[in-house]
């Protein structure tokens, strides 16, 4: 067995490199016609409930997915503005505004998570 | 040995390329913005058929839609509404496809008690918000509203003669499929879609219809369109899966503004004037296009508590998202 000699390692570098370089390029090529989203999904007992495009939200507004529960969304964040459950956990919470934040109000089975996404097109 | 491995090693970065260039190259894509029914419309679509293919089945689309609006415009003479409209009888014989979406409107303007009624037609072109910024006198509404009302009308199909047929006992009515068309179109596009192999996402006007799921396997996220924004303003997202429609009603794309009251087009037969239901839009989500083209404008008119209960009769098949006047968002 021949020890790697420091030619052979500059040459399995340089294709690893080339591999990664060709590969962020063509998936940027695939992607770059789409607008990167922070997309915030509320769920109501296991069911998608709805979703908010943190990203263009102009106005602040409330979301009221059960009753009991009130979701305050403003541009690029979201939180439980109010809730009838016991320990307010979920309100104490605060604003979620990044990639994979998440509360829940386990007692109103709803939860708020944070991911990002991207839009396919607008219905209107 | 050393020169072996390397070859190996190349071979291998060989090898990927080549699978990573044929699963991209595996769907071919065509995307067509076109405007046709008075309204804007597009369509992107992917399928492992040659770029040829793609063109022709973006043709027959665009023949199909436009061939949809020939037969079924209020305005385009010798269409079917149009002869409708002009019956010398108080019957007159349709095609199955005017049947088909006759009754299915029937249905649903008995189930929403007339909030969706599709024979509106002298009361939409009293007021023809499109092109009038004054609004009618209201004794012309009061005398329009006489010549309206889905329980004048019916169809039925002569097996005998194997013919279908519209009655209507009030010679003056006239049927208007303006909250009907457009999502009967999207369920024919769908169909030629189906029988090509091909996936994507059909905006007819701003009702979404989606064939297929992603390539990943995903849903199409879709932005509802912000009311109070531009065209490119969403304020929320849904989730849209293969075979799902979605079709929105509002107030915010035609209307005008009289003594400082705002006027839209969707009527209320029971006002004879815009639905003032607290809403600016209803995004109505299920699997079929026509249905959820006639839910949307049932649930404008009816409101968010009563079109909760009305969609009840629907049993989860149809969901909405309501925008109310202060930008809330409700389902």
């Amino acid at each position: 067995m021949k020890k790697i000699k420091p030619g052979d390692i500059a040459v399995i570098v340089f294709f690893i490199l080339l591999a990664v370089v060709s590969a962020l390029v063509l998936w940027n090529g695939d992607n770059n016609k789409k607008t990167e989203r922070l997309i915030a999904r509320i769920s109501i007992n296991g069911e998608n409930f709805t979703s908010v495009d943190l990203n263009s939200i102009n106005e602040a507004y409330y979301i009221y997915p059960t009753e009991g529960v009130s979701i305050l969304v403003e541009n690029g964040r979201i939180k439980f503005a109010e809730s009838d459950c016991k320990d307010k956990i979920c309100v104490l919470k605060g604003w979620l505004d990044s990639k994979g934040d998440c509360a829940i109000c386990a007692p109103n089975m709803c939860i708020i998570s944070i991911e990002g996404g991207d839009i396919d097109a607008i219905a209107g | 040995m050393r020169a072996k491995r390397l070859y190996c090693f190349f071979l291998c970065i060989v090898l990927f390329f080549c699978s990573s260039c044929n699963s991209k190259s595996r769907s071919n894509k065509i995307e067509k913005n076109f405007f046709a029914m008075d309204t804007a419309m597009s369509f992107k679509l992917y399928g492992s058929c040659s770029d040829d293919d793609l063109n022709k089945i973006s043709d027959e689309i665009i023949l199909t839609i436009n061939s949809i609006d020939k037969e079924f415009s209020s305005y385009i003479e010798n269409s079917q509404t149009y002869n409708i409209n002009h019956r010398t009888q108080n019957i007159c014989e349709i095609s199955p496809e005017m049947y088909e979406i006759l009754a299915k409107a029937q249905d649903i303007a008995t189930l929403s008690c007339g909030a969706f009624d599709y024979t509106l037609g002298t009361l939409i072109n009293l007021w023809d918000v499109k092109n009038k910024t004054v609004i009618p006198d209201q004794n012309l509404i009061c005398d329009v509203l006489e010549h309206t009302g889905y329980k004048k009308t019916s169809v039925d199909y002569d097996c005998t003669e194997e013919k279908y047929y519209f009655y209507c006992s009030d010679s003056k009515l006239q049927i208007d499929l303006g909250a009907v068309i457009k999502g009967y179109a999207a369920d024919k596009v769908y169909q030629i879609c189906l029988d090509y192999n091909v996936y994507g996402l059909i905006s007819i006007g701003g009702n979404i219809t989606a064939i297929g799921n992603k390539e990943n396997g995903k849903g199409w996220e879709i932005g509802i369109r912000d009311p109070m924004g531009t065209q490119s303003d969403y304020i929320t997202t849904i989730t849209l899966y293969g075979g799902m429609n979605t079709s929105t009603s509002g107030n915010y794309e035609r209307f005008f503004y009289y003594e400082g009251v705002k006027y839209h087009h969707i009527l209320n037969r029971l006002t004879g004037y815009p639905a003032k239901s607290k809403l600016t839009s209803v995004t109505v989500t299920g699997p079929s296009g026509v249905m959820c083209d006639m839910l949307s404008t049932a649930c404008f008119v009816l409101g968010y508590e009563d079109s909760k209960k009305f969609l009840e009769n629907y049993e989860n098949k149809y969901t909405a998202v309501f925008i109310n006047n202060f930008g809330d968002v409700m389902i």
